[in-house]
């Protein structure tokens, strides 16, 4: 399954990349073992990955990247870019630059808190499904597709409608929303190693069954559903953006990207940067999340 | 193939309960006093003058103090008879009339989408695999995936700001002429498209990697040929798998377009149902898109045979192997 | 008595901004807010604008017979009697009349559907001499008669019409002298009718409106003898308004008394703030009201024509709410007007397009005092003030603490959205913080907000502007008289209270500005208010207009508007 979010929209997504389009078709064939020789041969990778680690870097230690307060006025309202303010300041007189900068912490967070969320409840649902099968898998299987029924943005919201505000609820909504996809993936992957022939080596030798799925799905799968993970995770950050634009999300002062975004907004015919910059860094962190997994996620058919 | 007809069916029957149920839930869950909700909905009074016995006769009416279990009952009840009940803001109207406000500029604006998507994706798809050089096709990806990447929000702000605050081609809101749906439903087919454009020029190369495709090759068929006469049709299933999917994403999409662009839907509509915790109208979004989904996923499931006849067997459909 | 306030309500949470509740001068609080609620945001009338969806017309058509025009949010309630909104309020003002009119600049009481009047000794006996002709558009003569009844159903309507009915407490009724002659009698001085009767909330319906259940006028079911009749109305959507050919009694102030020149007006629901801009940018509006001073970049220096004046009403406050422990504290509460910078407030948030405020009525409202010897910046004074009072450990966080532990910590709830009043929040956090106050920011949904009232907030601090002409406005926010419209009813401050009470008792001008200016000192000393700015009302068209009037609220009168060529 390729699609795990909304394709469209505020929930990103995470499609697209990854490799086939029914998961029980066509399974993901996924390693880490690929990403250096992959580093190597495309640029764009490399690329990526340097964008990455410097947001890694944003967000272990920022104010080493920006050592400018980003919740106080430090200089003139809606000053242009410039030396001193490389991404201009806001209304309020606060570098842009540094509360993209500080902003990361919370967009990349939330984002991976979901996918984790996603991915933890997900994957156990899904090879729960795919190894016990029967009643079990039936009943999980039509349970994300009533997920799956609701489009994701919606369904975070009516999520966060009974959570409240925050970056945390945000991100807790947008996890939820991402369990049916990573569901999906988890039990195709399953249902394939469960058909190697070593699995039946394994139960006819008689260890019982969460045993064998803890010893031989758990790690089997996992590297193909983590590939799809790091896919998800774009989708999640502008999942999580999305709401935050659409005022659910971080309390101010704290900056946070989609927040940032839409607080510049109306000024855009007068003070672009202060929507553009973190619109960009937005988009090139998610641009980047799928380059790299696309990258080790899939064997290039050509 | 009769089986395997009413099998869906029967599936669709238990998701579309499913999503009547979570809409069920997810209210349950909402704090928020309807009775509350409801006096001070829209300006008709205000909850902190309401007095208990005002409050306590609307949960009698409502039924708001019955045992969960057969509130829950009455609601299937209510779902089943498409009574949708009156919604708490907009004037206490009946949820049907506000939903059915709304609707219309919605699937026009959805099948306006899917279709300029489709072909946006199809363009997308064919481009990164035809281009005659590695380079042009891969900056061709490139600009696909850009797509995938710029949020629908700063897209719909960037493509507003410049078409029609600036230039002043397209109306700023409404919908209201053929004008006002060219950027929305630009905003939402370009995000999707990548998605689209992504999916099946993969699955353009897989199925040209398969056998009888070199065959044809061998044969001496030029590229272009070769993917148009023989591997489309194959490599457009995945893409047709995930247009359940993309009306999903489209609805999603227009929560947020519809707000900045001003278009009176469904979208817009469900924000702010969320907003004023106007409980009767997002359940009935939610049964509404959801029923949609269902739909959409039934009509192209049971489709998929006359393109696809290995589908009908379940085992090809990701059934255990 | 009272009338306006107008509270602001936020509103949403839709991306687009600010939602609203735009006050006008007039006034208006939204009940949701006062009284149940809870999150008062303010708003300014520039400020805001909210609501729900919106649509619009083609773009650009050379058309004159019709007018094109963007409002921002679509209020949901045309009843003119009923809860004042500024959209509700300028929807009224097209379609009904009232007895007199206020003219902006001087703001006198001008003839309107009264052609004169008199005021008894004490204020508490009004006769007006009603114009003869004039009828409503369903065909009736407007007489005496009208006068009266509709002046009982705001009564009447009670909690529905609590800002009419409070421009008529100690109503004792209205005699029918004659056909052409109606008295309006209290049972106390009530100077500040007068004015209240320029306002649209004691505009006069048709007989055959007063008879209908109180919802279907607020669906648009209105009946008056305005300029224009209310044809069309689609919630969210549109208004669309005809214009009356038979007109021929416009309001003294107008320079057209008769039929308008634009034959319909077609009013579009614009939410979104920078697309209202657009819209009007663009040229697919005309005429685009209540827009968001962020937008001003964004429409001037173009094509445009763009006004902006300043409210009239109160200015711009933060205001306490006493019964919340800290604020109990009257050093606390005195410390903050010196704590706050307003000329930064106005030169950031407002980019200098507003003036810091001088007192609790913006300095162009009648019987306003210039009080900014309370206002100004002053850190170390408040510094002091709190150290004084025992507020003397400041925390590695920078905030106070008192000897028996309590921080220094304010909160204010706030429907959430990005407006330009949480950027102005913003901008407190870091003034207070300076003196170790520290400012707590609390968005939540509109439905949430309504989980408390004015008087069980769990938060310190509200705000609201309220539009009115008149320094009476100050009585019903600033006094303890009113339930949901008075913010310190229940906790009555009787010094403050007996000042307010001045107001009421002469319609003498002078006299009444000393009452205010009285009352307002008293407030500012035990800092019962913090007022920021004063707000502006911001329009613009397409300069395909002339005779562009504004009435004393700044809502428009399209009576008076002409295709310019």
């Amino acid at each position: 399954m390729s699609v795990l979010r909304d394709p469209v929209g505020a929930v990103g997504t995470a499609a697209g990349t990854a490799p086939g389009t029914d998961p029980s078709r066509t399974p993901v064939r996924a390693s880490l073992r690929g990403l250096p020789r992959a580093v190597a041969s495309h640029p764009g990778i490399a690329a990526a990955s340097v964008f990455l680690l410097l947001l890694v870097g944003w967000v272990l230690v920022p104010d080493l990247f920006a050592p400018t307060d980003p919740v106080r006025a430090v200089g003139p309202s809606l000053a242009p870019p410039s030396g001193r303010f490389w991404f201009g300041t806001d209304l309020n007189g606060r570098d842009v630059y540094s509360r993209v900068v500080h902003g990361a912490r919370s967009s990349l967070l939330a984002g991976l808190v979901a996918v984790l969320i996603s991915l933890v409840c997900g994957g156990l649902l899904g090879m729960i499904a795919g190894y016990a099968g029967g009643i079990l898998d039936a009943v999980i299987s039509r349970a994300v597709e009533v997920l799956v029924s609701i489009p994701g943005l919606l369904l975070s919201l009516a999520i966060i409608s009974a959570l409240g505000f925050g970056v945390d609820k945000v991100a807790i909504a947008v996890g939820i929303s991402g369990i049916p996809g990573m569901v999906r993936i988890a039990r195709a992957e399953t249902l394939r190693i469960i058909g190697l022939p070593y699995m039946d080596a394994a139960t006819t030798s008689g260890t019982r069954r969460p045993v064998a799925i803890l010893t031989h799905v758990v790690p089997n799968a996992s590297g193909a559903i983590a590939v799809v993970a790091g896919i998800d995770l774009g989708g999640a950050i502008l999942a999580v953006a999305s709401l935050s634009f659409l005022g659910f999300g971080a309390v101010p002062p704290q900056p946070e990207w989609g927040s940032q975004i839409n607080e510049g907004r109306t000024y855009i015919a007068s003070a672009w940067w202060w929507t553009l910059f973190p619109s960009l860094v937005a988009a090139l962190t998610v641009l980047s999340v799928n380059r790299i997994s696309r990258g080790i996620g899939t064997r290039e058919v050509r | 193939m009769l089986r395997y007809v009413l099998r869906r069916l029967g599936q669709a029957v238990v998701v579309l309960w499913g999503a009547i149920t979570l809409s069920f839930v997810i209210v349950q869950l909402t704090p928020g006093d309807p009775a509350r909700l409801i006096v001070m909905g829209n300006g008709q009074g205000d909850a902190g003058a309401a007095d208990a016995s005002q409050l306590a006769q609307i949960r009698d009416e409502m039924g708001l103090d019955q045992p969960l279990v057969l509130q829950y009952l009455g609601y299937l009840r209510r779902v089943l008879t498409l009574d949708w009940g009156t919604a708490y803001s907009r004037q206490r109207q009946a949820v049907a009339t506000v939903i059915g406000d709304s609707l219309g500029s919605t699937l026009e604006l959805g099948l306006v989408s899917l279709v300029l998507l489709v072909l946006l994706g199809v363009a997308f798809a064919l481009g990164s695999v035809l281009l005659p050089t590695a380079w042009a096709r891969s900056t061709f990806q490139a600009v696909t995936v850009v797509g995938i990447a710029v949020p629908s929000f700063v897209m719909a702000i960037l493509l507003l700001q410049i078409f029609s605050f600036r230039l002043g081609w397209f109306p700023a809101f409404g919908a209201d002429g053929p004008g006002s749906i060219v950027l929305p439903s630009l905003t939402i087919a370009l995000l999707g498209a990548g998605t689209l454009g992504q999916v099946f020029s993969r699955s353009i190369r897989e199925v040209s990697a398969e056998g009888y495709v070199e065959v044809a090759r061998a044969r001496g068929l030029g590229n272009a040929q070769v993917v148009l006469s023989h591997v489309l049709r194959n490599a457009s299933l995945p893409v047709y798998t995930i247009i359940g999917m993309l009306v999903g994403g489209v609805v999603s999409g227009a929560a947020i377009i519809e707000t900045i662009f001003g278009r009176p839907g469904i979208g817009n509509l469900y924000v702010e149902a969320v907003t004023a915790r106007d409980f009767p109208l997002i359940q009935a979004l939610i049964v509404l898109t959801g029923g949609l989904y269902v739909l959409v996923t039934l009509v192209v499931d049971l489709s998929y045979p006359l393109i696809d006849p290995r589908v009908v067997s379940p085992a090809a459909r990701g059934g255990r192997r | 008595m009272l009338t306006t306030l107008v509270m602001l309500v936020a509103v949403s949470v839709r991306p687009s901004a600010p939602q609203v509740v735009p006050v006008s001068p007039s006034s208006r609080i939204t009940r949701r807010s006062l009284a149940g609620l809870a999150a008062l945001t303010a708003v300014s009338a520039p400020l805001l604008a909210a609501c729900s969806g919106s649509s619009a017309g083609g773009s650009g058509s050379a058309d004159t017979s019709v007018l094109k025009v963007g409002f921002p949010e679509d209020s949901e309630n045309y009843d003119p009697h009923q809860p004042p909104y500024t959209v509700s309020r300028a929807v009224a003002r097209q379609i009904a009349d009232t007895l007199v009119d206020q003219d902006p600049g001087s703001g006198k009481i001008v003839p309107w559907l009264a052609e004169s009047w008199e005021v008894n000794a004490d204020s508490s006996q009004f006769t007006f001499h009603l114009r003869d002709g004039v009828t409503f558009s369903d065909g009736t003569a407007f007489t005496a008669t009208s006068v009266k009844k509709n002046f009982d159903r705001v009564v009447d309507l009670g909690a529905l019409a609590y800002i009419g009915a409070s421009h008529l407490r100690g109503y004792k009724g209205t005699e029918v002298v004659d056909e052409h002659t109606a008295k309006v009698s209290f049972d106390g001085p009530n100077a500040q009718f007068l004015q209240a009767a320029t306002t649209q909330t004691l505009s006069i319906l048709a007989d055959a409106t007063l008879e209908l259940d109180p919802k279907e006028v607020a669906a648009g079911k209105v009946i008056g003898s305005g300029a224009y009749t209310l044809e069309d109305y689609t919630p969210g959507k549109t208004i669309t308004l005809k214009r009356r050919d038979d007109y021929a009694w416009g309001s003294s102030v107008y320079d057209n008394k008769k039929a308008a020149a634009y034959e319909s007006i077609a009013i579009s629901f614009i939410p979104d703030p920078t697309t209202l801009a657009g819209a009007v940018s663009s040229g697919q509006v005309d005429f685009a009201f209540l827009l968001d001073t962020s937008t001003l970049p964004a429409v001037e220096g173009g094509q445009l024509e763009v006004s902006k004046n300043p409210t009239r009403g109160i200015s711009f406050p933060l205001i306490p709410l006493v019964y919340r422990p800290l604020l109990e504290h009257e050093a606390v509460r005195r410390a903050i007007n010196p704590a706050t910078d307003r000329a930064e407030i106005a030169k950031r948030i407002y980019q200098g397009e507003v003036e810091p405020a001088t007192g609790l009525l913006t300095a162009s409202t009648p019987g306003s005092a210039d009080l900014s010897e309370f206002l100004e910046h002053d850190p170390e004074k408040a510094e002091k003030i709190l150290e004084d009072a025992g507020w003397s450990t400041v925390g590695e966080d920078g905030i106070r603490t008192n000897d028996a532990g309590d921080r220094l910590s304010l909160s204010i709830q706030y429907t959430s959205g990005n407006t330009v009043y949480e950027q102005l929040f913003q901008l407190l956090q870091t003034q207070w913080k300076k003196v170790g106050i520290e400012f707590e920011l609390k968005p939540v949904t509109e439905a949430q907000a309504s989980e408390s009232g004015l008087y069980d907030a769990k938060y310190d601090l509200s705000t609201w502007t309220q539009g009115r002409a008149d320094p009476d406005v100050l009585r019903v926010v600033y006094s303890s008289f009113y339930e949901n419209q008075s913010f310190f009813y229940g906790h009555p401050i009787h010094e403050i209270d007996d000042a307010l009470l001045a107001l009421q008792s002469t319609t003498d001008a002078d006299e009444r500005a000393a009452a205010s200016e009285k009352a307002q000192r008293l407030l500012l000393e035990g800092g019962y208010s913090f007022p920021l700015v004063d707000a502006i009302s911001v329009s613009a068209d397409s300069k395909s207009i002339r005779g562009i009037r504004l009435d004393a609220e700044n809502k428009p009168a399209f009576a008076d508007f002409a295709p310019a060529s």
